[in-house]
Parts: C-alpha cells; sequence; structure tokens
C-alpha cells in the first residue's frame, strides 16, 4: 500500500489540474510509440533494420536472378546454345518419302515428337531439319569450273536463313548457295546451277547467296552440324560442303530426283526466350529431357515408334538415331559457377548482416544511453534486465517493422532495377519474403539482449567482469589465430571439393583476424598514449589540440570502440582493394602471357600479314619441346619474333623483367658475337651457350632474361626467345627448325577481342584457332574470389561510413550534454573555431589512426593472402601485388573531409540551447 | 538496539572506484546500524561517500568489502535478482538531482502509478500524496514543464507513493525553498510516524533536525559528532593570492557595478503569457555580495539571467561589466547545473579561463589558493564526473573567481554544501568582491542570508523591499 499523505497540507495549489489516472503500467502503455519523441533513434533503428532486411532479401533474390543470368549465358553460348538443349533426334539411313503414300515414318516421329514437346513449358514448338547428301554444282553447262570440283550438301531447316549473313537475293521458290559453291561458278541470285549427283542431275533456280558458315562465328542454330560445316583443325583440312539452303518439300523433291534416299532428320525443340527461364526452369526442363530419354529408349513407351538409342550430340558411329539434350549439361554448368560463388556470398551475408545488426546494436547502446534518466528510474523501481530488454523490443517494434517492410521492398527494387536482367525463381522470392522477416525478428532480438546487456552493464555493476574481461590480452589470441591462418593459406588457399575449386575460409578469415588483432593493439596502445598524456603538463593555453586529446580520453572506451571499429574496416576494405587488383592484375597478366596479347590466332603459314588491319598484330612461331640445351637433357620451348611489331602486339609487364621490353629487342634483333642472340625467360639460372634443334646444335648469345615472356606455357619449361631474322640465318643450310608438327605459327593482336574477332576477315588468313585471354582468364575461382573481396571492398567502406555516421551522432549527442559547457565556454573566450577544430582533431584522429594502422595491416593481409590463391599457378608469371596506392590516398582525403564535415556536425550538437538556457537547472 | 528494529545493517563496509586517474576510495570500514522506523540522517562534507551509502543500502551498486543487509538480508553480496525483489518491495530510492527521477515522457501522475507496487494507486491516494507535497496542479506535467522544486517534490512523492518500508533520499530538500522543504520533511515525519525507515543524505539543517538518527561520514569513514581532520574554516583565514589585487578596488564608487531598472520580461508558456520579471529595479556596488531569495518559479533564475548578459529583458536597462558582450573577467556565472566539462579534470576546469585568456602564468598561485580553500586538493586531477556533487559546486565557484571578475552571478552556490564548506564557498565569492567587483547570489539556504551584505526577495517576479544586511563579513 502506499503511503499517503494528507491533502489538507496542498496549501493554495488544491485544485488538482486536468490529469488522467493511468491505467496498468504507464510505461509499457506507452512503449509502443514512445520513439515517435525521439526521430533519431527511431530512424537509426529502421535504418538498421532496414539494412538487415535489405541483405536478408537481396541475398536469396540476387542469387536466383544471378542464375538466371548465368543460365541465359549459358545458353547463349554457342558450344551449348538455346537449340543444342532443346531437345533434339536425328536418323540416317531413313527413307525420305512413304512408299505407300501414308504418313512416312519421319513424319509420325515428327508427330509424336511434337506431341511429347508440347507437355513442357520449357520449350518451344520444335524445328524440323533435314541433313541431306552431297552434290556438286555447275552452272547451266554442266561443266565445272576450272579451279576444280564445287560440291555443296542439300539442307533444309525451319528458319534456317534467319540464321546465315545474307549476302545477296530474296526469299522465293529457288535454293540458297554459299558463296564457297556461288563464286567460284560466278553465280548470283536469278541464275539457274546444275546440282548433280552419281544418280542425276537437276536444275535450279538460285534465290540467293549467305556467306558460307565455316568462316563465320559459330552459331547455336548450327551446333548440331558444326562437324559438318567447320574444318579440322589440321593444317591440311579444307571447308567440308557447304550448305545448299532449300525448303523442305523443295529439298525431299531435289533428293528424290538426285536419287539421295538417305538423310538425316533433327527435331529440335528450343528452349524458351520469353519469358526467361529460371534455374528451377531448367532443372525441370532437364528433368522432362531424361523423361523423353526414358520413353524412347528400351523399356519406354516410344521406344517402337523411334528405336533410340543413347544421348550423345556427336553423330560418330553408325548411330541411326540419336537424342540429345544440354539441359542437364547447363544445369550443372550453372551449379559449378554458382557453387564457386555461393560459399564467398555466404560470408559476405554473413558479414553484411553483422554489420546492419551491429547497427542495430549500436543503435540499441546509445537509445540506453541516451535515455539513462529513464533506465535509472526503471532500475530504482526494480526493473530487471529481461524486463527493461522486452520494453526495449516492444518500443522498437514500430520503427522495426517498418525498415523491414521498407527493406523488402526497395531490396526487390534494387534487384530488379540494378540487379542480373534476369528473372526471380518464386521460390527465391519465398525464402526472401521469410528471410527478411526473419532479420526482422533478429534486428528485434539483438536490440531485446543488447538493451538487457547494456541495462545490466550500466547499473548492475559488474565491475570486476569488466576488468578482467579488458585485462586479457583479446590482441594476442587474434594474432594467434591470424598466424595460424596465415600458416594454413601457407599451403594454399584454394581447395577443391566436389571437383570445384574454391577459396578457402582463410583467405577472408585471415584478413579479418589481423585487422581484429591490430585495431585491439593499437586501441590498447591509443588508450594507454592517453592515458600517459596525463601526466604531462602541457602548454599555457587551450587549443584545438589541447581540447581534443581531453575528449578523447575522458571516453576511453569509446576512444577504443571506434578505433577497433575503424583499423577493422579500413583493414577489409584496404586488403579486399588490394587483393582484387593484385588478382586481376596476376590473372590478366597470367592470360597475356598465355595468349602472347590480347587475341591469339593460330594460322596457317608463318607469312608475315601484309593486311592493313586496325589492331597492332604480330606474327610469333612457338615451338613446344623445341630442342635441349647445352647437350643436356633441359628441354626448352623456341619463340621466334618479329622485333619489328612485338613490341606493339604483344603484352608486356614490367614486372617480368629488369629490363625494359625495347632494351630486350634491340639486343635481338642486333648482330652481335656471330651466335643468334637470344633471351632466357622462365629459366632462373638457366645461361645456355649452345642449343640443339632439328638434330643440329648451334651456338647462342644470351642477351637477356625475364622472369617470363608472352608466349611462355603452362609447362614453366625455360623458353627461349629469337629473332626469326637469326634463327633463319642460323640455321641457314640447315633442317628448318620451324617445321616441325609442335609449331604453331600465330597472330598475336593487342585489341579488344570482339572488334578484333569481328574483323578478322580483313586480316585474310584463315583462322585455325581463336583464343583470347579473356577466356583463360574467365575461371569460376577467379571470378568467385574477385567478386568476394569486391563487395568485400564495399563493405568494408560501406562498415566505415556507418561508423562515421555512428561516430558523429554519438560526438554530437555528447555534445549536446555540453551545451552548457560549450556556452559558458564561449563566454570565457574559447573561440568558436578552436572548439570546432577541436570537434575535427577528434574524430580524425579516430579515422586517420585507422586509415593509417588499417592500411598497414591490409597490405601485410594482401602480402600472404594473395600467393595463396595463385589462380593459375602453371602459368608464369608470379602472383604480382598491386598496391592500390591512388585509392588509398583518395580514402584518406575522404576520410580527412568526412572527418571536417563530421566534427562540424558534432560540434553543432554544443550549440543547441540558447544561452538563456544555461542557467537553468531542467536538463 | 534488538535487530528486529534495524532497518538497515552496515559492517565494515567499503567502497572503491576505480577510474582512469586512479582508485577513488569512497567508502572505508563503515559499521553502523540505522533503525527502522525512524528517520536517519547520513551527513558530512561532500566528497564524504553519502551518495554512495546510499547507492549501496539501496543495492544500486555493490560493495569492494563489507557487509550491507537491509532489512535482514544480505544485500552487498546477494544476487542481482534479490536486489531487484528488494527494489521493489522494500526500498524507495530517490536521486540526488531531481530531474534523475522522472521520466522524461510521463507526467508525474503517471510516475506515482509506476513506482506504486503493482499499480494499484487510487485516484484519492494520487491526490492525497500529491497534495501533501503541493503538486496537485502539476500532476499532468511532464518533468521539463516542472520547476526544479517542483521536480523535487514529483521525486520525493514516488518514494512516498511506492509503499516501501525503507526509503532512501539523496538531499531531498537541496533544491526547495523552505516553504516546499517544509511539506517534504512534513510528510516524511507523517510516514516515519506509521513505521516507514528513512535514510536521508542531506546538509540541511531542517532535515538534521528532524532526525532521530545520525551517521556521520568524512573521507568515507564514520566520524564523531565534531568532525576531525582539515577542515575548510582552517584555510579561511588564509588570504588568496590574487596576481592583481588592488587595495581599494578599482571600480569607480560612484558608478553601480549592476545596474537594473524597471526590468520586464515575460514568456510564452501553452498560449499563455507568464510575466517572469515584473519592474525589478536592482543596484550591485563595488564590494557588495547580494542575496537573492525566493520560491522556485518566482523569477530568480531569470533576473541572473538578464544581469549576466544570457537573456534581453522585454524593458528596461541593463548595465553591468563588459555591457552587451561581457567577458569572463566582466561577469562570470555559477549555474546551476554547473557546466564544467566533464573532458578537463577538476584543475583544469579551474585554469581554463584563465587559459584562454592566455593568464595562466599569472594565476597559478591563486589557484593553487582556490583550489586548497576548496578542499580540491586531494581531487584535482579527476573529472568531474569522478567528484560528488558538492565538489562539482566548489569547482564551479573556483572557475567563476579565477579571473576576479568585475560581477559574479551565482545560482544556488551551496545548495549541496554543508555548513562548512557553504562558509567556504562564500568566503571566495566575498573575497572576490574585495577586488572592487560584485556578487549577486540566487538562495534559499538561510546560512548564506546570514553572510551577505544584504538580502533582496523575489515573489511572482517582482522584487522585494530589501531585508537589512548581515554581515558577519
Amino acid at each position: 500500500m502506499p503511503h499517503v499523505g494528507r491533502a489538507a497540507a496542498d496549501a493554495g495549489t488544491a485544485e488538482p489540474g486536468p490529469f488522467d489516472l493511468p491505467s496498468g503500467n504507464p510505461v509499457w502503455r506507452a512503449a509502443p510509440l514512445v520513439l515517435v519523441r525521439f526521430r533519431s533513434l527511431f530512424a537509426a533503428l529502421a535504418v538498421g533494420t532496414f539494412l538487415v532486411s535489405v541483405i536478408a532479401t537481396a541475398y536469396p533474390t540476387f542469387l536466383s536472378a544471378s542464375q538466371s543470368d548465368l543460365l541465359a549465358s549459358a545458353i547463349a553460348d554457342p558450344t551449348v546454345t538455346r537449340y543444342g538443349m532443346g531437345v533434339a533426334y536425328g536418323a540416317t539411313h531413313q527413307v525420305l518419302s512413304s512408299d505407300t503414300g501414308g504418313r512416312t515414318i519421319w513424319q509420325r516421329r515428327e508427330s509424336a515428337f511434337s506431341q511429347q514437346v508440347a507437355r513442357s513449358e520449357e520449350l518451344d514448338a520444335p524445328q524440323v531439319a533435314i541433313f541431306g547428301g552431297v552434290v556438286s554444282v555447275t552452272d547451266t553447262s554442266g561443266v565445272p569450273p576450272p579451279s576444280g570440283i564445287v560440291e555443296g550438301r542439300l539442307f533444309a531447316g525451319t528458319d534456317a536463313l534467319d540464321h546465315v549473313r545474307v549476302l545477296a537475293g530474296e526469299d522465293g521458290p529457288g535454293i540458297w548457295l554459299p558463296d564457297l559453291v556461288a563464286t567460284p561458278l560466278d553465280i548470283g541470285p536469278g541464275d539457274e546451277v546444275v546440282l548433280h549427283s552419281v544418280r542425276g542431275a537437276v536444275v535450279e533456280s538460285v534465290d540467293g547467296v549467305y556467306a558460307s558458315l565455316y568462316a563465320q562465328p559459330r552459331q547455336g542454330y548450327w551446333r548440331h552440324w558444326n562437324e559438318d560445316i567447320y574444318p579440322c583443325p589440321e593444317i591440311t583440312c579444307a571447308a567440308p560442303p557447304q550448305f545448299i539452303l532449300a525448303d523442305h518439300d523443295q529439298m525431299i523433291d531435289i533428293s528424290e530426283r538426285l536419287g539421295l534416299r538417305d538423310a538425316e532428320f533433327a527435331w529440335q525443340a528450343p528452349a524458351i526466350i520469353e519469358p526467361p527461364m529460371t534455374l528451377e526452369d531448367a532443372r525441370e526442363l532437364a528433368r522432362f529431357s531424361d523423361e523423353f530419354l526414358a520413353s524412347v529408349t528400351a523399356g519406354g513407351s516410344l521406344y517402337r515408334l523411334f528405336r533410340c538409342c543413347g544421348r550423345t550430340f556427336t553423330r560418330e558411329g553408325q548411330i541411326e538415331v540419336s537424342f540429345s539434350s544440354n539441359a542437364g549439361l547447363v544445369v550443372r554448368e550453372v551449379e559449378e559457377r554458382v557453387a564457386s560463388v555461393q560459399g564467398p556470398m555466404t560470408v559476405l551475408l554473413v558479414a553484411g548482416l553483422a554489420i546492419a545488426l551491429a547497427v542495430v546494436a549500436a543503435a540499441t547502446v546509445f537509445m540506453v544511453a541516451g535515455r539513462r534518466v529513464e533506465s535509472g528510474v526503471l532500475t530504482v523501481r526494480g526493473w530487471g534486465p529481461v524486463a527493461f530488454g522486452a520494453k526495449t523490443v516492444l518500443e522498437t517494434a514500430l520503427p522495426a517493422v517498418l525498415g523491414g517492410l521498407i527493406g523488402f521492398g526497395v531490396a526487390t527494387m534494387l534487384v530488379t532495377w540494378i540487379g542480373p536482367d534476369a528473372p526471380v525463381d518464386p521460390s527465391a522470392r519465398r525464402a526472401a519474403l521469410v528471410a527478411s522477416l526473419a532479420g526482422t525478428v533478429a534486428a528485434l532480438t539483438i536490440v531485446g539482449v543488447v538493451s538487457g546487456a547494456t541495462f545490466v552493464a550500466r547499473h548492475e555493476h559488474r565491475h570486476r567482469l569488466t576488468r578482467v574481461l579488458a585485462a586479457i590480452p583479446w590482441e594476442l589470441f587474434a594474432f594467434a589465430a591470424a598466424w595460424m591462418l596465415a600458416r594454413r593459406l601457407a599451403d594454399g588457399g584454394v581447395v577443391e571439393v566436389g571437383g570445384i575449386a574454391r577459396p578457402r575460409p582463410a583467405v577472408f578469415l585471415f584478413p579479418l583476424m589481423l585487422a581484429v588483432a591490430t585495431g585491439i593493439a593499437i586501441a590498447r596502445i591509443a588508450r594507454l598514449v592517453l592515458g600517459g598524456s596525463r601526466a604531462m603538463r602541457g602548454d599555457a593555453g587551450a587549443g584545438a589540440t589541447w581540447l581534443a586529446i581531453r575528449r578523447l580520453r575522458s571516453a576511453p572506451g569509446l576512444t577504443s570502440l571506434l578505433l577497433v571499429a575503424g583499423i577493422l574496416s579500413l583493414t577489409i576494405s584496404t586488403s579486399a582493394l588490394a587483393t582484387v587488383s593484385s588478382l586481376r592484375a596476376t590473372v590478366r597478366s597470367k592470360a597475356e602471357v598465355f595468349v602472347g596479347s590480347q587475341v591469339q590466332v593460330q594460322v596457317e603459314g608463318s607469312a608475315r600479314p601484309t593486311a592493313e588491319f586496325p589492331f597492332p598484330v604480330t606474327l610469333a612461331t612457338r615451338v613446344h619441346e623445341a630442342g635441349t640445351l647445352d647437350e643436356t637433357e633441359t628441354v626448352f620451348d623456341l619463340l621466334v619474333i618479329d622485333p619489328a611489331t612485338f613490341a606493339d602486339a604483344a603484352a608486356w609487364n614490367d614486372a617480368f623483367s629488369e629490363e625494359s621490353l625495347p632494351v630486350l629487342l634491340q639486343r635481338l634483333s642486333e648482330p652481335g658475337t656471330g651466335s643468334p642472340p637470344v633471351v632466357v625467360a622462365n629459366g632462373e639460372g638457366v645461361a645456355p651457350r649452345t642449343i640443339e634443334m632439328a638434330r643440329e646444335t648451334v651456338p647462342v648469345d644470351v642477351v637477356g632474361t625475364a622472369a617470363t615472356f608472352p608466349g611462355a606455357s603452362s609447362d614453366r619449361r625455360p623458353l627461349l626467345v629469337m629473332d626469326r631474322a637469326a634463327l633463319t640465318e642460323a640455321f641457314r643450310g640447315l633442317p628448318d627448325p620451324l617445321l616441325v608438327p609442335r609449331a604453331t605459327d600465330e597472330l598475336w593482336i593487342d585489341g579488344p577481342p570482339r572488334d578484333v574477332l569481328r574483323r578478322l576477315p580483313e586480316l585474310g588468313r584463315r583462322p585455325l584457332l581463336i583464343i583470347t585471354a579473356d577466356e583463360v582468364e574467365d575461371l569460376p575461382l577467379i571470378d568467385a574470389v574477385v567478386q568476394t573481396f569486391l563487395v568485400l571492398q564495399i563493405l568494408g567502406y560501406w562498415a566505415v561510413a556507418l561508423l562515421l555516421v555512428v561516430a558523429v551522432v554519438y560526438l554530437h549527442a555528447r555534445q549536446r550534454g555540453r551545451s552548457v559547457a560549450t556556452t559558458l565556454s564561449d563566454r570565457m573566450g574559447m573561440p568558436r573555431s578552436t572548439m570546432r577544430a577541436a570537434s575535427i582533431v577528434e574524430l580524425g584522429f579516430l579515422l586517420l589512426v585507422s586509415l593509417l594502422f588499417g592500411t598497414v595491416a591490409g597490405a601485410i593481409a594482401t602480402r600472404i593472402v594473395v600467393p595463396s590463391i595463385d589462380p593459375l599457378p602453371t602459368i608464369p608469371p608470379e602472383p604480382l601485388l598491386v598496391f592500390p596506392i591512388v585509392a588509398v590516398v583518395v580514402t584518406g582525403l575522404c576520410l580527412a573531409a568526412a572527418s571536417v564535415v563530421g566534427g562540424l556536425a558534432a560540434d553543432r550538437g554544443g550549440r543547441t540551447i540558447s544561452t538563456a538556457e544555461v542557467m537553468r537547472v531542467a536538463e | 538496539m534488538p535487530s528486529d528494529d534495524v532497518a538497515v545493517r552496515l559492517r565494515g563496509v567499503a567502497r572503491t572506484y576505480r577510474t582512469p586517474t586512479g582508485e577513488v576510495r569512497a567508502l572505508r570500514d563503515v559499521t553502523a546500524d540505522l533503525p527502522g522506523g525512524v528517520i536517519s540522517a547520513v551527513i558530512g562534507p561532500s566528497g564524504s561517500g553519502k551518495s554512495s551509502l546510499l547507492r549501496l543500502i539501496a543495492g544500486l551498486d555493490r560493495p569492494t568489502g563489507g557487509s550491507v543487509q537491509v532489512r535482514g538480508i544480505e544485500i552487498g553480496r546477494a544476487s542481482s535478482r534479490v536486489r531487484r525483489a528488494a527494489r521493489r518491495s522494500t526500498v524507495g530510492y530517490v536521486f540526488q538531482r531531481p530531474s534523475d527521477n522522472l521520466v522524461p515522457h510521463l507526467d508525474v501522475a503517471e510516475h506515482l502509478r509506476l513506482a506504486s507496487r503493482g499499480g494499484r494507486l487510487t485516484r484519492n491516494e494520487m491526490l492525497d500524496v500529491a497534495g501533501g507535497l503541493g503538486i496537485t496542479h502539476r500532476l499532468s506535467h511532464r518533468s521539463d514543464e516542472l520547476s526544479g522544486g517542483e521536480q523535487q517534490r514529483a521525486a520525493v512523492a514516488q518514494a512516498l507513493a511506492s509503499g516501501a518500508s525503507l526509503i532512501l533520499a539523496d538531499e531531498p530538500t537541496a533544491e526547495l525553498d523552505s516553504d516546499s522543504a517544509e511539506m517534504v520533511l512534513r510528510s516524511i515525519a507523517s510516514l516515519a510516524a506509521r513505521g516507514v525507515a528513512f535514510v536521508l543524505a542531506t546538509h540541511d539543517p531542517s532535515v538534521m533536525a528532524i532526525a532521530d538518527h545520525r551517521l556521520e561520514l568524512e573521507h568515507g569513514a564514520v566520524v564523531g559528532t565534531v568532525p576531525s581532520g582539515a577542515q575548510p574554516t582552517d584555510h579561511l583565514d588564509r588570504p588568496l593570492r590574487w596576481p592583481d589585487r588592488r587595495p581599494g578596488g578599482w571600480w569607480p564608487d560612484d558608478e553601480p557595478v549592476l545596474g537594473l531598472v524597471d526590468i520586464d520580461k515575460s514568456y510564452g508558456a501553452g498560449g499563455d503569457t507568464v510575466r517572469a520579471v515584473d519592474g525589478a529595479t536592482l543596484e550591485g556596488r563595488s564590494g557588495e555580495v547580494i542575496g537573492l531569495v525566493g520560491r522556485s518559479g518566482s523569477g530568480k533564475t531569470t533576473l541572473l539571467n538578464i544581469a549576466a548578459g544570457w537573456e534581453r529583458p522585454d524593458g528596461g536597462t541593463v548595465q553591468r561589466p563588459g555591457g552587451a558582450a561581457p567577458r569572463w573577467s566582466d561577469v562570470a556565472v555559477v549555474p546551476q547545473h554547473l557546466g564544467l566539462m566533464d573532458e578537463l579534470s577538476v584543475r583544469e576546469n579551474i585554469e581554463y579561463p584563465a587559459r584562454l585568456e592566455g593568464r595562466l602564468e599569472e594565476r597559478r598561485e591563486l589557484i593553487d589558493d582556490l583550489i586548497d580553500r576548496l578542499g580540491l586538493s586531494p581531487l584535482q586531477g579527476r573529472t568531474p564526473p569522478e567528484t560528488s556533487l558538492g565538489e562539482q559546486q566548489r569547482t564551479a565557484v573556483a572557475r567563476a573567481v579565477v579571473l576576479g571578475p568585475t560581477l559574479i552571478v551565482a545560482d544556488e552556490p551551496t545548495a549541496h554544501q554543508d555548513a562548512g564548506w557553504t562558509r567556504a564557498v562564500l568566503r571566495t565569492l566575498t573575497d572576490a568582491t574585495l577586488n572592487g567587483g560584485c556578487c549577486v547570489i540566487a538562495t534559499h539556504d538561510a546560512t548564506v542570508l546570514g553572510s551577505i551584505d544584504r538580502a533582496v526577495g523575489m515573489a511572482d517576479g517582482r522584487l522585494e523591499p530589501e531585508a537589512p544586511g548581515r554581515t558577519g563579513r
């Protein structure tokens, strides 16, 4: 029972004002809306939950969109194609027309195939193709041209003309000739040609001429017949007979008239393009194709009709009927790519959530600290941490739910607008919604736990525990953990799981642990130094630095916390930035060394390109295992170059050699002692006096060395580089050492691969093989690591930005608490500029110390991590360390600017009261 | 005394705080029994450990040594759960700063409901508690709408409404005028008569007068009724070494240092206009110490603001040193809020004005004297949060006088001092005026009135006829 006094004592003021007798506990009753009164706290908690929700939502939807995007890329890949992914069926040695006038077997099969395809939502209507026999072609004179017999193969395919490059003509009732046929016959649209077989000849009008497929980039439509279009890789191979295009009925008619009764039929059901498929759709398609395969193989319902055989895309052997689908292949490829990035992405998800939840936790600490009177009153009333935490959760529910909802919406929009332009699977959307809800609940849980813990820390005086925790040298444990992780990295930072190369967790954990250790150590040292500064008498003034030092040391806990957080954030961002730069430089360098330049085109013959070409080109001849050194068993590779054009076209990095490329090239082309000058690459300590090639021993003069050289193989054998003219001179009268099967003549071209490939025909050389540096560096592992560190870098900067905001808000609030002292300081003569400068120095000290030690720790982490994740260890050079000095300087300038802006913002907190409030007592 | 009559049993209680500047031994070997059903006063100079002792008894803090029993429960070493249960059922507590007792978003009625165990307070019971303390008309008001005195009464009201059998209050009358203090003490006495035990930390003689039992602390230890050791009075005769002391002062005798003529000042509050100062005229001459006396809400602080130059009057003229933009050496203030810089040590806070004026070296001896006189020597390296409220107040006084200002404006500069330190503070302020300056002190402390040149009453914004001077000066 309350102790009541006597109302009569309230003399003069006995009339009660209007008041409501509150029912129940007023604290609980006010809790749901109380934060509306504290707008900054409301905003901070809403932002924290917003971030949690954004990350939780974005992860599954972005992953799904990325999968769909990868899927679309895989389908568009000419080596797979959406057609190749479709269900195809080929039959050879079939009777083209029905003997009885009824439906032919292929017509019945087409009908059955169409019915099956109609059951799948992932497949478009089937496209029919007939791959006919080879015919010779002449003009109407019937005489082959002087250059020899011209052959072509009859072909009919749904929409085939849409998949060739038309050179001349319009669609009509006639046939279409490839230029490989039309040009030697000098035939054009409107002319007539004679098609010959051993059993007869027919005259057909020509509707048009198209560019022969063998000289065109590969397309998915033609994937099934690639081996009948493109020549074999051997130099002696000529282009196969190119396709003479006719429509279906016309082709059957021509075949009948020429007595060609064999043909291969193919029904391809392309995968749908609109709407784009998701990975789940692709999996469904793969299941469908498996079912179809089962139905057409022995024991299946359609076996008697199809009498199918197996599952292959090739037509090798005497397989009469084949079934094929690349759906499973594509699904596996996408899954492999996703699997290689999913681990790191999970790490990023956890890191992102940790940062977002840290914001929530910081806002909660700030909320409890900023409402110390309330927590003090509740302590006196006997409240405990559980009740206090529950009250805080109730208070936070409104901003948390708002932040969660907005976060879900914003993440969905962000993924739609700036994410991969690909669909998101409905199951991923459901997962995102659940994750967003779970994130909001997690944020509220953090609020409850942190507020309860803060309540205990502030009011239940666990000083002994705090002292013990503070006395433990956590940095030593962190350094020890970092050392153990570094030892693990020494064994390699990449591990294969299920045949897929993945970075070890140590790759990400090592920089993290090093950052934590450095942060704690520096914070402890800063605390000692600032504490020690109490003993220093200092000068008689009260400048900005004097004041800033005192502010820093008056809140040693906060100073330590901000330093640890700052160093952690900046170490992560710096090491991520440096790792990405180093990895990119390393991979690019390795790819270009392997390729020789951006594009490598293997050609027939070592004639120099004479045609004008818009990109620098050089001719190089590589001979693998060209000979031995100094009559020993040491095998070397030979690279023969043209020094005049090499420097412009070949890839070079100054890290390859202590001497510049022009110097090396000049020495290679200068006549010296009479022996051909050579540069030795990839062979530390190798300095041959003679070499043996083509069973001949010739002396050589080593004029330079290099760690590696463009064109170095992945076998890491010594590479001898020679001038073509010098080699020719050295082997004058001897067997040409370049006329061996292991020699390849290559054009190295420095230019954007896409543009180079588009203009390649202008070189006038038939390409045997094309390799680009982009293809070489396109490895899932590299992509995974680079993407991971890129996002880590962004996360690091994000953390710095958040840290800055938290620091400024905290300092602003602290200055608010000093508003009376600040106003009095003004009266005492403290210049406002000095007060502002003190805030700037205070914040600047924290940020710049963080930058300094974060950069050092980041550099050390990069130095240890990068060599451990050498993505192409068999290809030189060794991993390159590229430290982003410019980026660090820019970061420093940004932080300096942030210190000024943040310091000014924080200083405004001390100017929030009017001078009239100085003497008043209310807080 | 039988054990069941003992509300609080203290045995060898010690409390040492570890601070960034070192250890602070707030309590050492305190052994005492505080009886139940009576009013116990814990007295002693500021910084003697009174507040620390009350916090230990309330279970808000843990002793570093010894035993604290409340109603037979060993609360010093009890778990947090037990201590919370004790605060819910047995112990009521009133913080030293009135505003620390009031949740900003709750009104007084809600506070009383919150304080009552289980929220069972009826309307009549609430009116009785509020009426006994003269705050019935403030039941629907939040803390920022209350004066300091009203806040203090609202804080005490919560403890009374709590139904606790042991109520601890830290200087419950420090912010109150005599009428308000009387209401509070009457309520306390009424409850004590019904068996509620009170432990009141105080410097207020009126509180000591109603106390049935006294526990006197000094330097954290229990002492006899006559304080031992260095007392402020020991140093009062030692002159302060003013570097620019000029015999006879330097302000012209024919000019008042402070001239307030027919001052009006009104505020808009909730659509109403409150006339805070109404035609006030006050003159302060060189070497004069003036006391401004009145209830809370009478307009004292507004008048001090106008005198200090923090506020402009609506009407009337103001003459003060330094004109419209006075410097600290012209007009220095001791606000009730103190406004010390928490990041600076006690010494640095005192030095601060001299540093900013570039006169630190010439003031070093004076600063040493001020620190010595005001009993701040042992704690001059500590920051203000590491000292008691009374010590902080003395630091603010030293900071105000360090440049020998021409006018000193001080709001309740002795509110948290015992009689000895009150004399030291007043002597310091008086000494500062010997340089030719003037000092205006707003106070309700009768001890102060006995040590000033003249007292001026204030009620409802109007100055009352001047009271006769003291003076023991």
